[in-house]
């Protein structure tokens, strides 16, 4: 009787144990990778902004409870043999929990196959290629694929203006610019608007007006642009001075303070998808664009959001968690449900992609505001 | 610095660079595959620059490679082991198209060309989105599943690496080596040597496209994925980084070089990474310690890490001067002069060149733009005697020379050697069936021993290729173990046995000259062509060169000398062209050519 | 296919007007590069960092200080002038007392522009600047009505400034003694050397009008395109040096033609070429290639571009 009774104890002590088999150490270190330099900097730039006052603020709220967030920041350079490298060195090296990025698909398609490997969650906020989170069960993003967007946008488009013809530009040699321009001719073929003109430019190129200009002559009835942050400006600008006066519908480069701000007349009437604008009047929002207002002095754009947003995924799900075990983590950020976010209700579908809500905003006045 | 401390150095240096990867392969085995991808595409580049060949190509047949075997072993189910070599063969196919014309093109011209061919090929990736994924991409998007990518193990590729290494440390010591490395130092003088430069550099570039096509395509099934701009560029510049930094004189120069730029922006990462505070959120800062790191390396050491090596003994046992021999009294038979083996060498088709005359030139002209640098000369030569060519400057020997040689072709008129004309033909060929020269300004190959000048000249005659080097066959080790002997006598006729290990650009004037004349002799010509031979020597050098003359057509080897000194040409000539502003004026022994009134009046004009 | 869109004169006009504007933009990129490789034979790789810290020094002196566009021009090129000296004194010089080989300094220009654009991008940030619309009005003109050929004060203010550049260092490479003592450099260091020119002295100015050249090129790029980043030297560099080979390395109208020649292949390809805009960097580079196979001196070069 008193063996059965010890065992008995020994059990549950064991099993108490082993639940708590990695509780929250007073340190979580958190794998930041994001493209710091080069072309493509801005967005990482951007997402790491968005992260590092995420973490202020939950260190500071004491949300893990004794635990404090430490960020581990690494440069992927938008280069896959970099993305791998540092992937690796955050997992065996720093002991990461969890890796937030990287910045563009390129290099996620080489480096999340590392953390899927090891065992460690990965949350993309900027992904947003096909098959990102297909590579496996670790791998999660936040980052709206354009397919959940486009639709919404052009349905509201059609329902204000009942255009016939659109043209379309975008930027050939760039993964993200392509997939954007692919989904938005195969939404204008599904709701029957004929596509009178596409046209394409590569990296680095500044001057748009003869495509633009060629565009013009086929006489859409609105103008589609895919383009990067970095080009949407002049785009928009070359668009409007050659005298293209029909509604411009952007791609998600389009959804930056940026273009407002260098751009403001002639963004005015811009029509863009998306799950984030800065006058959302999502409460969680509000508060993050005046705390980023106030830590970093300008405006914060969607990329920064996201990443607010993706940090405190994972800063919940490791609390759900109760532990920094990575697999306990991974379990956890699958049942994130209606986690209250920048981006509005989070939850993760069956394939680990976002479910949130995206809106049409137009441009009004030199704010963006929801498209009616 | 102690010379002990200056021959140690760039050992300390290479050493420093291994231990440095050997530190990040530990710490971060990822890290291997990088570092060997990135040496594999600096012997890439060595292969071309170290021909002289502004070649910018490697990061488009990189890029070929990647995309090719990711294609055969994805779309078409090829195991990795096949699609690999495959694709490097796809390469090289290309680089066998576009060799030929490009190649004519010079440093510049042809670095730019072949940036633009990488950017052709870039573009022509985004164009073909069924085969290649288009500008999103080979990854599981487009149907290039991870699994079916990732296929190589770091041995493997550090295999294949040391394969290459041994291929090229092999090369370095063979005919083929040597043959390169004269194309680097003087391709006109190798081209006159009887080296085909066209073929080589031809070679070199295949070999080039080779390797790169082997390392893209071990970059595809390492990384897993790909896309259009994993090798722009900026990719083919850190190749030419590698591949100038590391030294493109010695075949472990570039992956030295390549060694050092892989790590050095990690290093600084990881580094820079445990600093604290404002370091931390300098992003910038390794990149702008890794552009400073390369331009103190090339300022300190601009021939790059492997011209450190130059002086140290690392050239060991391949070229270690054999002791000189005694100089003899005579020539012997050994002693590389065309013996009556030489001539019955001579191919059999020459044999219906009996009656025919040995060297013709029917009305040969040459013009340079508007210039008329021969007209109308004829004359023919016959086996056996010595001929001298004499003129005022600028009369045209130099000109007419070249166009025996094959440098260029006249503008009119035909050249008949052993009865077959070739004029315009290549110059290789023209050294093949029996022509040498020496060169009026020394061109030498500078950078190699005086003895290994002169075993260049012995390249025609030699048949070891690539593969004997390679399998390290008793025939070329024999072959080469020849050729040396054959060269160092030569040169201890000549007196010049005691600087034979001598760099060649650092011998005297006088010294040089009669390298030449070694050199040249090395090919055991029918037709020597000595262009101002006695230049800037005494009296006593003079006399003892027309000794060595004399006893060179003693055994069988027909001479023309252009000189400009008088007592020499008198002495040893048969008889005497004259040449003045490119015309023949005068022909015949040198006692009549001595009193005859128009050469008379073209070297003193009129009284 | 719409065979009137070929025929229409205003197309075919607007598309000269765009293509050799933007020509005319790669023509006083690449003078400058092809003056030092005239002179000095090497390909100085920090020209494209050059021309972008031109272009932010001209923002700040417009947009930041509020002065007019000749001052930001003048500011602009002094700017480049004393980037290239600093380059040449830095880079350059130490290499060419060594005795080293042309490679060499270009990969210390390599290294030079590594930091170049990494400072910048450290300092400035990667979002996009663009000059005011005070400084010059971007609203085009619209020759013979609304539908009419557009060209803006941007266009015709680099029209003419290729032009201008191109008659004036020409005049000065052939009228001056300065420019007697570069060509003479260019054509034999070591005999202009003996001769008494002070040949350090002849490359800072070359360093100098080659700065200045970049400068020029930076604001009017920047003024065309309204995207002043970091990296804008990317491309454009590209673009430089198939104009500097199919111009003729070293020959400065060469570089303007040439420029002129790449712009409007460039924007015939993509105005009547079907999926003409998906290939027109391809298109540049095959007929850059096609011109070096039958020209290998380029389309105005003189020297010996082809081994014997």
């Amino acid at each position: 009787m008193k063996a059965k009774r010890t065992f008995l104890c020994v059990a549950v002590f064991a099993a108490a144990a082993a639940a708590s088999a990695a509780p929250l150490s007073s340190s979580i270190k958190i794998g930041v990778v994001e493209t710091l330099t080069g072309d493509n900097s801005a967005y990482g730039i951007s997402i790491r902004k968005g992260i590092e006052l995420a973490a202020q603020e939950i260190n500071a709220s004491k949300l893990l409870g004794g635990s404090q967030l430490a960020l581990v920041v690494a440069d992927d350079k938008a280069d896959k043999q970099e993305g791998i490298s540092v992937f690796t060195k955050l997992i065996n090296d720093e002991k990461v929990a969890a890796i937030i990025g990287p910045t563009l698909s390129g290099t996620a398609f080489a480096a999340d196959p590392i953390a899927q490997k090891a065992g460690v969650p990965v949350l993309g906020t900027s992904t947003t290629a096909v098959g990102i989170t297909a590579m496996g069960d670790y791998i999660f993003r936040d980052s709206l694929p354009q397919a959940a967007v486009i639709p919404g946008t052009l349905a509201a488009v059609i329902a204000k203006y009942k255009p016939q013809k659109a043209a379309l530009l975008f930027q050939a040699d760039q993964e993200y610019s392509k997939s954007e321009a692919d989904v938005f001719k195969a939404s204008l073929a599904k709701l029957g608007i004929q596509l009178v003109g596409s046209e394409s430019y590569s990296k680095g190129d500044s001057d748009f007006r003869t495509q633009l200009q060629k565009l013009s002559s086929k006489k859409p009835d609105i103008l589609v642009l895919c383009s990067l942050v970095g080009e949407a400006i002049p785009v928009l600008q070359q668009a409007r001075e050659i005298g293209i006066a029909v509604p411009i519908v952007g791609g998600n480069g389009f959804n930056s303070p940026n273009i407002l701000k260098n751009a403001p007349e002639a963004s005015e009437g811009l029509i863009v998808g998306s799950s984030w604008f800065i006058d959302s009047k999502v409460s969680a929002s509000t508060a993050f664009v005046a705390a980023f207002r106030k830590k970093y002095g300008g405006d914060p754009d969607q990329f920064a959001s996201q990443g607010y947003a993706g940090l405190y995924i994972v800063a919940n799900a490791i609390k759900n968690a109760g532990s920094i075990d990575r697999a306990a983590i991974r379990d956890a950020l699958v049942k994130i449900h209606g986690l209250d976010t920048t981006l509005g209700p989070f939850s993760f579908d069956e394939n680990r992609d976002p479910i949130c809500q995206s809106v049409p905003l137009t441009v009004k006045a030199g704010k963006y505001v929801l498209f009616q | 610095m102690s010379e002990a401390r200056r021959r140690a150095s760039p050992y300390i240096v290479a050493a420093l660079i291994v231990a440095a990867d050997a530190y990040l392969c530990i710490k971060n085995p990822q890290d291997l595959d990088r570092l060997l991808i990135n040496a594999m595409l600096a012997l890439s580049a060595f292969a071309t620059l170290h021909a002289r060949l502004l070649s910018l190509a490697s990061a488009g047949f990189a890029a070929i490679g990647a995309y090719a075997s990711a294609i055969l072993a994805v779309k078409l189910g090829l195991p990795v082991y096949l699609s690999i070599p495959a694709a490097a063969l796809v390469c090289g196919l290309v680089a066998l198209v576009i060799g030929l014309p490009v190649l004519r093109l010079k440093d510049v011209y042809l670095a730019i060309c072949t940036l633009g061919f990488g950017e052709i090929v870039r573009v022509s990736i985004i164009l073909l989105p069924g085969l290649t994924g288009g500008s999103t991409g080979a990854n599981l998007s487009t149907g290039f599943a991870y699994e079916a990518m990732k296929k190589t193990k770091t041995w493997t590729l550090a295999l294949a690496l040391a394969f290459l290494c041994y291929l090229f440390w092999a090369a370095s010591r063979s005919r083929a080596g040597r043959a390169l490395r004269a194309i680097r130092e003087n391709s006109e003088a190798a081209e006159t040597m009887g080296i085909d430069v066209v073929a080589y550099k031809n070679m070199a570039f295949l070999a080039s496209a080779l390797i790169a096509g082997l390392a893209g395509a071990f970059y595809a099934h390492s990384v897993g994925s790909l896309d259009n701009g994993d090798f722009k560029f900026n990719r083919a510049v850190d190749i030419l980084g590698y591949a100038v930094l590391g030294g493109s004189g010695a075949w472990f120069g570039p992956t030295l070089g390549a060694g050092f730029l892989t790590a050095l922006p990690i290093l600084l990462r990881d580094l820079l990474g445990s600093a604290i505070g404002f370091l931390k959120n300098f992003a910038q800062l390794p990149n702008i310690l890794n552009g400073l790191a390369l331009m103190l390396v090339i300022i300190f050491a601009p021939g790059g890490i492997a011209a450190l090596f130059a002086r140290a003994p690392v050239r060991g046992a391949f070229l270690s001067v054999p002791p000189p021999l005694a100089p003899a009294a005579g020539i012997t038979d050994k002693v590389g002069v065309a013996d009556k083996a030489g001539v019955a060498e001579a191919p059999a088709r020459r044999a219906g060149a009996e009656g025919k005359p040995f060297l013709s030139l029917k009305g040969v002209s040459r013009s340079f733009g508007g210039v008329e640098a021969l007209a109308q000369v004829s004359f023919d030569l016959e086996e056996g005697k010595i001929y001298g060519l004499i003129g005022p400057n600028g009369a045209g020997k130099t000109t007419l020379i070249n166009l025996v040689s094959g440098l260029m072709p006249p503008s009119s008129g035909k050249i008949e050697w052993l009865g077959r004309e070739i004029q315009g033909r290549r110059a290789h060929r023209i050294a093949r069936s029996g022509i040498a020269r020496s060169y009026q300004n020394i061109q030498l190959f500078g950078e190699m021993s005086a003895l290994e000048n002169v075993i260049v000249g012995r390249h025609t005659h030699m048949r070891s290729g690539l593969a004997a080097a390679w399998l390290r066959l008793p025939s070329q080790k024999r072959e080469e173990a020849e050729a040396r002997e054959e060269a160092m006598g030569l040169l201890s006729r000549l007196a010049l046995g005691s600087i034979a290990g001598q760099e060649a650009s650092k011998l005297s004037y006088g010294d040089q000259r009669r390298v030449e004349i070694a050199r040249a002799l090395a090919m055991r010509p029918r037709l020597l062509l000595l262009d101002e031979p006695a230049a800037g020597m005494n009296e006593i050098e003079t006399a003892a060169l027309g000794d060595f003359i004399l006893e060179l057509q003693g055994h069988g080897v027909t001479i023309l000398v252009v000189e400009h000194h008088m007592d020499l040409i008198m002495k040893i000539c048969d008889e005497i062209v004259v040449l003045n502003f490119g015309r023949k004026i005068a022909e015949g022994p040198p006692q009549a050519v001595a009193r005859d009134e128009a050469v008379l009046e073209a070297y003193l004009g009129r009284a | 296919m719409d065979l009137s869109f070929f025929a229409d004169p205003v197309f075919l006009v607007q598309n000269l007007v765009d293509g050799l504007s933007r020509g005319a933009l790669y023509g006083v990129f690449a003078m400058g590069f092809t003056l030092i490789f005239g002179v000095l034979d090497i390909l100085n790789l920090a020209h494209a960092a050059t021309f972008m810290w031109c272009a932010f020094a001209g923002w700040f002196v417009m947009a930041a200080g509020g002065l007019p566009l000749p001052l930001g021009l003048a500011a602009a090129m002094l700017a480049g002038a004393a980037i290239a000296l600093v380059l040449e004194l830095l880079a350059f010089r130490p290499l060419r007392r060594e005795g080293a080989d042309k490679l060499s300094s270009m990969i210390s220009s390599i290294g030079a522009s590594l930091i170049m654009v990494s400072v910048a991008e450290a300092a400035f940030g990667v979002q996009t600047r663009r000059f005011p619309d005070k400084v010059l009005d971007p609203k085009p003109f619209f020759i013979g009505g609304s539908g009419g050929v557009r060209i803006s004060r941007a266009q015709i203010l680099i029209l003419a400034a290729s032009i201008v550049l191109m008659v004036g260092l020409g005049l000065f490479i052939r009228r001056t003694r300065m420019g007697k003592a570069i060509r003479a450099v260019a054509a034999n260091q070591k005999a202009a050397r003996l001769l008494g020119i002070d040949v350090n002295g002849v490359i800072v100015v070359t360093f100098l009008v080659a700065g200045a050249l970049a400068g020029a090129a930076g604001i009017l790029v920047a003024l065309l395109t309204n995207n002043i980043v970091p990296g804008m030297g990317g491309q454009i560099e590209l673009r430089g040096l198939a104009v500097v080979i199919l111009g003729g390395m070293g020959n400065i109208e060469g570089a303007v033609v040439g420029g002129f020649l790449l712009g409007l292949v460039e924007t015939l390809t993509i105005a009547y070429l079907p999926g003409g805009s998906d290939i027109k960097d391809a298109i540049a580079f095959l007929i850059l290639f096609l011109i070096l196979l039958v020209k290998p001196n380029g389309i105005m070069g003189r020297g010996k571009a082809e081994r014997a």
